[in-house]
Order: C-alpha cells, then sequence, then structure tokens
C-alpha cells in the first residue's frame, strides 16, 4: 500500500483535475479523476478529517431529500460508531464529493450560496433546507446549477454529468450532455434504485421469488423527512 | 444429453464386481479394520459450546487465555466458540488486561480509524477468534499444532455427506459407509487410520460457477470438503420437516431460517465450513500444514477407485449465522505459501520463497484450465494464480499479532502460523441485517444489507471469480462476495400454499401466512441444492429419479 500523507493526497486530485481541465474535461479524463478518488487513494480519503465531506453530504441531503445518515452513514457528526453500522461504500462517496470539487470555484460558490439561502441562524428544518437548496438550481453563478444538477444525479443514479449540458438540446446532439458512469459500484449504488424497490439494469440484489414479497413500502429507507 | 448422464449415473461396479467384492471382502477384511473405521467415523459428535465475549476481543485477551490455561472439562472444549460476533466501531483509548491495550491492535480500534475499519477490524479479530477455537485438537491431550490431531471442528462438524441424500433411494457413500474400493485402500495402507472421506466430484474439485479446478505445482487437483455443525444439521434433519432430501424439501412449507447465534441465551446458531486441501506430495513438509489422512474416491472411475491420501489445508471458510447478522458472517483463511499477490508479482518482490499455484513464471494469472476437467487425469498445465488484492494492512496487522500470540504460546514453531486471515465479509447495515422492524430479509431494498468489504475472493475457493477486484474495485455480480453470491441460494421447495393459489400479488404471504415461505431461498446456504432433485426425461417428459440435477 502507498502512503500518501493528507497533503500529497490533495495534490494529487488536484493533479487530476488539472489533468481533466487539460483534456477538455472528456469522459476519460472524468473517468480518471473517478478512479484517483477511489481506488489508489482510497484508504486515505477514509481518514476521519470528514468537516468537508460532511459539509458536502448536508448539502447532498438537502438536495436528494434522502437523510444524510443514510446518504453517508459514516459521516456521522460523532462518528463513535453507531449501532446502525458502517458505510462500505464510502469510496463511492467520496468520489462524487472529489468531482464536485474540481472546479472549486463553481463548488465554494455553491456552498456559500446554499448557507445563503439558508440564511445564518434562520433554523435547519426540512424544508428549509429543501428551499435552499432549491434556489441554488436557480443561481446565476457560473456552474453552480449546473454542478447542483450532477450533484442530484450523482446520488441517485451512479453518474457524473459534465456541467454544461443543456437539457432541452434534444433536437441537437451536440447539446446533450456528457457523462459518465462514476464506477461499477456507483451504477449499482444509485438511490434510484433503493427507493423504487429495484435494481440497475443488469444487477439484482433481490432475491428469486422476491415479486412474492409486499414492497417494504420505504420504511426502511429512512428518506429524508420534511418538516 | 442421455449419454452424458448414463456416464455419469453408472458410478458403481457391475454386478459381477460386486459378487467378486463380496467374497474378498469376507475372506480378506478384518473384522477390526471395519470396526475401527466404524468407531472414528461414529465418535461422539456434540454440539459445541459457546460464550459472550467482550467487544473485539482478540486472542491474547484473558478472557481467551484463562481457557486455554485452564483445565478442560470432559466433553468441552478447551475455547469456548463466540456465540456472536461482539464488535464495535466506536473509538478504543484502551482495554484493560488486554495486550491490545498494550500494543499494536489497539490502534486499529483508535480515533484515526472510520467507524468502518474500526468495525471491519472487531469482525477480523472475532475471525481469528473462531479461527483457532475451531482448530485446536479435540483430544484435550494435544497441543494447538500436534500434528495429524484431529481439530474441534473435524470432530464435532458434519461433513456434507453425512446430511445430504445424495440420492432418494440409497444410502450415500461416506466415512460411515465407505464404498467397496476405499475398504481395500484402506487394506492396503499402512498409516493411521483416516479421518477424512472425499468423494472427487463437482463439489470437490470445481470452482464456483463452474470455473474448473485448481491445480497445484505438482499436478493434483486441490480438494473442497464441507462440513455443517449440529445446529445445521439438526434444522436440516429435522423430524417435522426434514430439508436432506428433494421431497423433504418440496413439503416443508416454511420459510428456511437457520437458527442464529445469540450471546444473551448462550446458543452458538448455525456454522458452516469450507476447507481446501492439497494433496502432499514427496516435496512437502507437512509440518508446514495442518494435515489429515483422507480417503479419496473417484467414483466416475470404470471401476471406481480409491487411494489414501494426506492432505494439507490451504484454505478455511467458516461462517455463522448470529442473532443480529442474518446475512451470517463470513470468515476466510489461506496458507501463506498459496499464492503472491498481484503487487508482489508486479514488484518482484516476494514474502514467500515459492507457491503453492504459482510457479514465477510470465505466464498469465488466473486463468480457468483448459478442458476435459477430468480428476483422474489432471492437465499437465498447472495454475498459475496470484491473488488479485492485497490483503488489507489493518488484516496484516491483526495476523502478525495473532502469529505472534500463536508462536509465544507454543513450545515449538507451529503451522497455525503459516494462515492467515483474508478478510471477514459482514453486512454493514445493522437494522437491515438484524431485520428491526419486522422486514424480512426478502423485503429489504437490499437483502444482502450492504455488505463489507464489498468483495471477497480466498484464491483457493473462489479461484477465477477475482475479476478487477485489485485493479478497479471489482465488478458487482461478477466478483465474488460471499453474500451476494449466497443470496441467491434456494431449495426445491414448492411455493404454492395449500390453497393451490401461487404466492404472490392475490395472495400476500406475509400478511395471511407470516411463516410460509414465498420464495425458496435458503438462507444463504447452497448445501440443500446438494440432495438428488429430480432430472426432467426429455424424451417423456416425466421426472427420473436416478438422474440427480446436481450432477449437471
Amino acid at each position: 500500500m502507498v502512503q500518501l500523507t493528507r497533503r500529497e493526497m490533495i495534490d494529487r486530485i488536484a493533479a487530476a483535475a488539472m489533468a481533466v481541465s487539460a483534456m477538455g474535461r472528456s469522459a476519460d479524463g472524468w473517468s480518471q479523476a473517478a478512479d484517483a478518488a477511489s481506488q489508489e487513494d482510497r484508504r486515505l480519503l477514509a481518514v476521519p478529517d470528514f468537516a468537508d465531506f460532511r459539509s458536502f453530504v448536508r448539502i447532498s441531503a438537502a438536495l436528494t431529500g434522502i437523510d444524510a445518515t443514510q446518504l453517508a452513514p459514516d459521516s456521522r457528526v460523532d462518528a463513535t460508531g453507531s449501532p446502525n453500522g458502517a458505510d462500505p461504500s464510502q469510496a463511492v462517496k467520496q468520489a462524487y464529493f472529489n468531482l464536485a470539487r474540481i472546479d472549486l470555484s463553481a463548488y465554494d460558490s455553491l456552498k456559500r450560496e446554499f448557507d445563503q439561502n439558508l440564511g445564518a441562524g434562520t433554523g435547519q428544518s426540512g424544508q428549509q433546507l429543501s428551499a435552499a437548496a432549491t434556489l441554488l438550481l436557480k443561481s446565476g453563478t457560473p456552474g453552480v446549477a449546473d454542478l447542483t444538477r450532477s450533484i442530484i444525479m450523482a446520488w441517485y443514479f451512479g453518474v457524473w454529468y459534465e456541467w454544461t449540458f443543456d437539457t432541452s438540446g434534444e433536437s441537437d446532439p451536440s447539446l446533450k450532455p456528457r457523462f459518465t458512469i462514476v464506477s461499477a459500484e456507483a451504477y449499482t449504488e444509485g438511490w434510484i434504485w433503493r427507493i423504487a424497490q429495484s435494481h440497475a439494469p443488469g444487477y439484482s440484489n433481490l432475491r428469486f421469488g422476491h415479486w412474492a414479497f409486499p414492497p417494504g413500502a420505504g420504511l426502511e429507507l429512512g428518506v429524508f423527512e420534511l418538516k | 444429453m442421455p449419454i452424458g448422464r448414463i456416464g455419469i449415473r453408472a458410478d458403481g461396479p457391475s454386478m459381477l464386481a460386486r459378487v467378486a467384492w463380496v467374497l474378498v471382502t469376507a475372506v480378506y477384511l478384518t473384522p477390526a479394520i471395519v470396526a475401527n473405521a466404524q468407531q472414528l467415523s461414529t465418535a461422539s459428535r456434540h454440539a459445541l459450546a459457546c460464550k459472550k465475549y467482550p467487544a473485539n476481543t482478540f486472542l491474547s485477551d484473558s478472557t481467551v487465555t484463562d481457557q486455554l490455561s485452564g483445565k478442560r472439562l470432559p466433553n468441552t472444549e478447551l475455547l469456548a466458540l463466540p456465540c456472536s460476533e461482539e464488535v464495535s466501531g466506536a473509538e478504543v483509548v484502551g482495554k484493560p488486561n488486554s495486550s491490545a491495550a498494550e500494543g499494536s491492535l489497539n490502534s486499529l480500534f483508535s480515533r484515526l480509524r472510520t467507524p468502518l475499519e474500526r468495525f471491519q477490524n472487531g469482525f477480523d479479530v472475532y475471525s481469528w477468534l473462531t479461527f483457532v477455537a475451531l482448530n485446536l485438537p479435540a483430544d484435550s491431550t494435544s497441543e494447538l499444532g500436534a500434528p495429524e490431531a484431529p481439530t474441534v471442528w473435524e470432530t464435532n462438524f458434519y461433513p456434507l455427506d453425512e446430511v445430504m441424500h445424495a440420492t432418494e433411494d440409497g444410502a450415500n457413500v461416506n466415512l460411515k459407509n465407505l464404498p467397496e474400493s476405499c475398504n481395500v485402500a484402506r487394506q492396503k495402507a499402512s498409516g493411521p487410520e483416516p479421518t477424512m472421506f472425499v468423494k472427487v466430484d463437482e463439489v470437490a474439485f470445481n470452482q464456483p460457477f463452474k470455473t474448473g479446478p485448481l491445480v497445484d505445482q505438482q499436478g493434483q487437483y486441490s480438494l473442497n470438503t464441507i462440513f455443517m455443525n449440529s445446529a445445521m444439521q439438526t434444522f436440516i434433519q429435522s423430524k417435522n420437516h426434514p430439508l436432506d432430501t428433494f421431497h423433504g424439501q418440496q413439503a416443508f412449507k416454511g420459510i428456511i431460517e437457520f437458527p442464529p447465534g445469540d450471546d444473551d441465551a448462550g446458543i452458538l446458531g448455525a456454522m458452516m465450513i469450507k476447507a481446501s486441501w492439497r494433496v502432499l506430495g514427496k516435496t512437502d513438509d507437512p509440518n508446514e500444514f495442518h494435515t489429515v489422512r483422507a480417503y479419496r474416491y473417484f467414483a466416475q472411475a470404470r471401476p471406481s477407485s480409491c487411494d489414501i491420501q494426506t492432505l494439507g489445508l490451504v484454505g478455511f471458510h467458516v461462517v455463522h449465522k448470529t442473532k443480529n447478522r442474518h446475512q451470517w458472517i463470513w470468515t476466510t483463511f489461506e496458507h501463506v505459501r498459496n499464492v503472491p499477490s498481484e503487487s508482489e508479482v508486479r514488484s518482484g518482490q516476494f514474502s514467500q520463497p515459492a507457491y503453492f499455484f504459482y510457479d514465477g513464471s510470465a505466464r498469465a494469472a488466473n486463468a480457468t484450465p483448459p478442458q476435459p476437467w477430468d480428476p483422474l487425469h489432471p492437465p499437465a498445465i498447472k495454475s498459475q494464480i496470484v491473488r488479485a488484492q492485497d490483503i488489507g494492512t489493518d488484516t496484516q496487522a491483526v495476523n502478525a499479532a495473532a502469529h505472534s500470540f500463536l508462536t509465544r504460546r507454543s513450545s515449538k514453531p507451529t503451522f497455525w502460523s503459516h494462515y492467515e486471515l483474508i478478510s471477514t465479509q459482514w453486512p454493514a447495515d445493522f437494522s437491515c441485517a438484524s431485520e428491526l422492524g419486522g422486514l424480512k430479509t426478502d423485503q429489504q431494498a437490499d437483502p444482502n444489507c450492504s455488505p463489507a468489504p464489498t468483495f471477497l475472493p480466498n484464491s483457493t475457493l473462489e479461484t477465477y471469480v477475482q475479476h478487477d477486484i485489485g485493479t478497479n474495485g471489482g465488478v458487482p455480480q461478477a466478483t465474488s462476495s460471499c453474500i451476494a453470491c449466497h443470496n441467491n441460494a434456494v431449495a426445491y421447495q414448492d411455493i404454492q400454499f395449500d390453497d393451490g393459489k401461487v404466492a404472490g400479488k392475490d395472495n400476500p404471504c406475509l400478511s395471511k401466512s407470516p411463516t410460509q415461505a414465498c420464495s425458496p431461498a435458503s438462507d444463504f446456504t447452497f448445501i440443500l441444492e446438494q440432495v438428488c432433485a429430480p432430472m426432467i426425461d426429455p424424451h417423456t417428459g416425466a421426472l427420473d429419479t436416478k438422474i440427480c440435477m446436481r450432477d449437471h
């Protein structure tokens, strides 16, 4: 195992980001960035300096409507262990985190605007968080609205979309969003499948005969509750 | 194909040979040998005791060492198995009366680890505790590591072929009911009585998903054996709902749920073992292995043949169902000399001077051997296997501490130090795994409850399904995952209800009959598929009870 300091790791991510920029953000470039985050540096990323990551998970919970403890159980603030177990898909989620930070300027703007939308000290109810997140999709700051969409899509589908896509571009193929599947594990971990109580095409954990059982009604999903 | 079936099915000697064998037996086979074999094979098996251990208990903790230094009572083991895992993801500062507080293990539970890593390390120390408790000699007068001393599990667990009925209408051949050719082999052989019987069939030599045999550098197939504890055997051979035959499984309407281990109730619960072995040759040093003397029975030979070999343990799965881990806990060990890791091969820096399943050449690694796969005529090509993913650094630290403990405890070097934990897979979503809230496994959005690590192969038992795990993190549903694969295990249950309706939307089984099965899921074990399920004759459409689906 290659041992890296946190500083070296950050440098590597930065280098990966620069490489992606130099490649014009090709799909391969994104894929390489995801690989750098999810494989070689996986061990170091697990070091429990979670402050930045927790912030990302908090915004993600507001954007997706899924509780932060469900999105990333290991990002709990107490981090002292929980009877609800741990998170073996942590590397996937940290890959999303690292992808979101490739353009640090846009990411910092997103964080700042989220806090501004929320309003300092005015409460953190589900409804307020959701409203603050929704406003991000209408942000006029370059990159913020697209980054917001990409973060939502990543959690739900395990797919990272490039930031400059136009969802109305059906008639012009050149305007269709370019995307990359973050990893094989991310593909199966998309929240859309759990919420629909279904599975990603070509992959299923569900047992033979599962169709004979009444669905679990989503009760165990811990879906973000609006207060 | 019918011809193939006939070829596989005709596994006994001809009638003429049977008559000849009866005569030979009557004249030559001494009653003493028969009695001896029966005595060994029917040695009293008993349910193993277990106890509740403090969280993250390691071998060197006083709760373990006190037992090991104590005097054993009759019919009890020197070291009790853990009834259940007691693991914690909480940060540990120090543990009183524990070497973990003084040594390197303490760091494995420190704040420098995530909860996931601390839990993983807790499961790994549980695995070593279980491994040593199972592999202590059953004979109280023998030390840990005494050569050829039958272990606790070999003595008290039930081999697959003594539980599942391989045929509907006849008794299995096994250690209790030796085939004729093995009696002959025993008569000719010198040395101790064999204590294991291996029928060299698909289960014994073919890797999962029929990916082929593992061939060592001496050209011998590795052999796999499956055992279960009395909790599993009792459940399967229940008088009320026998699951050891095809028809018994068809008639069973309940949900197949093996009993779980429970600390509070002091119950061990269901436990199964799959072990892989090498046939030791003249160039092998038996002091490097845990060994057994075993019959190797080739049922498909014409006539069937049998020999007696010394087998060396090279791989060891232990699987334990517990109250809070309904997906079971999957522990896997290997001999350190099995294979190098891919990173060792890449760097050219090897931790061992030689390997059993790797020859140092530049041949492509982890390729399935060419057909035909005939254990009687192993191919000239030897396996070239590497471990696709390194053993985790924390697991390596646990291994080092365990080896140090074993070395300190023994008066001489013990071969158990040649075995290392690869990892332990466990369901990481605890509320899901304990089925809290009344949701059964079949209702969970993910019945596997988030296995950690996501993938886990043993290089001798999942040799050819290590896909991409070292380079790309593994491929879902392709790279070996104990829980995800065994989640697909089923029995031959007829899941239609008594009222004739098929379970489904109009007949919601949980609301009407909470104990009735709506799917034939067999609780994460493929053992139940080892009954002889009849094939459908392609010409007549009728069930042919003489041909087993298992053999195809």
